[in-house]
């Protein structure tokens, strides 16, 4: 820990709740009935960091790529357990659709990074490459949800068009492409905004953690543009799996539409 | 003309609605069966609501039926690859679409889609054949009138060179004026084209260019009308 680090105590982690107290006494004065998933989100947030913080510490002194291996399937599992449960209408193919695509998306993504751009040695040193997995995976599902929502609804509402084309003698694959560009373009917004935004606007996670932690600005800076890529890869991949995975459902092998899957989504 | 271009046997279409007492099944088609002959025009009457259109959409295999087929000139419609079945046989709905893009986009997309299919020297011979002046090409095809999108699908799917026209309704949308000029127009390209073709309608006066009339309620084909 460099010298001029400033611990955070837990008496002064309690201080900062007073915001949250805040936060709750404004939704309660402005009627906005968000105060239980404060209450539920603050206290969630607690605990699932401070749960984090004691597996990392374990982990990272550990220093055993099968620890760090089973590290990422529990952040995969969860990531894809969030997608379940936040998708609506829940349909179970959603966990292993996400588990399957955020496997890849890590594969392909986060392990080049470790063993060849931080080159750290040895290569799955968990310090670097747990939060790199962690962001990846977090904005992964983010992308992926957006194209799965998205993806129904633009099919939905441009059915007439989609059915003229297959009347026209075009597969599923061509009728459909519209909508699926469109979902994928929609699941990107959130990343690409960010990649427009980072440094003018807002000051990310990761930058703002190794400033406080005492890493020179450039250093943090250098990282983020790290990430920053990468969470672009990550996202371009994750929505164009779930965007092509998913477009198969909303059709028969015959080229048909399933109308009553569009209408269950809708 | 006595041979027969599209045979249907026995066509049963179910839709099952989830409501309290769990899943009901409705009958949407029950056991339809009719020919339609080589340059003929069928004509399909009933009330709205009768199943002419979900007939229209199996018939050119967008909805597949429970149980049935159809055998497309002497062919079970199961042995030809389903995407040839749509070139031959070709639904224009009841509501027509403009695909995004100009008139020609729209006539070009079918080209485009099929590469096999040699376009005209001038694609304002398919405007012609549809009379649509030829100075519409370079329009934005959604801002069409109905009627004229009407006629544009009609072009689109005479690009396709098809065998069977499925026309759903054609005139349901259009004022009587222009609804007397389609129905004129569809009976004349069918005849100049050599083509088959289903027509529905739940107004018998649109029905007067076909060559028989086959009667539909709640889903069966009642009585040869004419």
């Amino acid at each position: 820990m460099p010298a001029d680090f400033i611990s955070v105590g837990w008496l002064q982690v309690g201080y900062a709740a007073g915001f949250v107290l805040v936060a709750l006494v404004l939704s309660r004065l402005l009627r906005l009935g968000v105060e239980g998933d404060i209450i539920v989100g603050g206290v969630r947030a607690f605990a699932q960091l401070v749960f984090l913080g004691f597996i990392l510490d374990v982990v990272f002194d550990v220093q055993n790529p099968w620890v760090t291996t089973l590290v990422f399937l529990a952040m995969i599992i969860a990531g894809a357990a969030n997608a379940y449960l936040i998708d609506t209408p829940r349909r179970p193919s959603t966990f292993w659709l996400f588990a399957a695509v955020l496997t890849i998306v890590f594969v392909g993504v986060t392990l080049p990074i470790g063993k060849w751009i931080l080159a750290a040695k040895p290569w799955y040193q968990p310090q670097y490459i747990i939060p790199f997995g962690g962001m990846l995976i977090g904005n992964s599902v983010t992308a992926g949800l957006l194209v799965q929502r998205n993806l129904g609804k633009l099919l939905h509402d441009n059915l007439a068009v989609v059915e003229t084309k297959l009347s026209l003698g075009a597969s599923a694959r061509i009728a459909a492409q519209p909508a699926v560009v469109e979902a994928v373009r929609t699941g990107m917004v959130p990343t690409i905004t960010s990649l427009l935004m980072v440094g003018l606007v807002h000051i990310p996670g990761i930058f703002g953690g190794q400033v406080l932690a005492g890493l020179p600005a450039i250093e943090a800076a250098k990282y983020q543009i790290v990430v920053m890529y990468m969470l672009t890869a990550g996202a371009t991949l994750t929505a164009i799996g779930v965007a092509f995975a998913r477009v198969r459902g909303f059709f028969t092998p015959r080229h048909q539409i399933r109308c009553e899957e569009l209408a269950r989504l809708r | 003309m006595n041979t027969a271009i599209l045979r249907a046997e026995n066509l049963r279409v179910t839709a099952t609605h989830p409501d309290k007492s769990g899943d009901t099944a409705t009958v949407l088609l029950d056991d339809i069966s009719f020919v339609l002959r080589r340059g003929e025009i069928l004509g399909l009457a009933g009330q709205s609501g009768c199943g002419k259109s979900t007939l229209m959409r199996v018939l050119c295999r967008l909805l597949e039926p429970d149980s049935g087929r159809v055998w497309f000139s002497g062919q079970d419609w199961s042995d030809i690859d389903i995407l040839e079945y749509r070139r031959r046989v070709c639904l224009l709905p009841q509501i027509p679409v403009a695909l995004p893009g100009s008139v020609e986009d729209n006539l070009r997309y079918v080209f485009d889609l099929h590469r096999d299919l040699t376009p005209p020297a001038d694609m304002v011979v398919l405007l012609d054949k549809v009379r649509l002046p030829r100075d519409f090409m370079a329009n934005e095809a959604v801002s069409l009138s109905v009627g004229e999108k009407q006629r544009l699908a009609l072009a689109r799917a005479l690009a396709l060179r098809p065998q069977v026209l499925l026309l759903d309704e054609p005139t349901s949308a259009l004022d009587p004026e222009n609804a007397e000029h389609v129905t004129d127009l569809i009976s004349e390209v069918c005849h100049i084209e050599k083509l088959s073709a289903v027509l529905t309608s739940h107004i018998q006066q649109h029905l007067r260019i076909t060559d028989r009339i086959l009667q539909m309620d709640k889903g069966r084909l009642e009585s040869i009308a004419r």
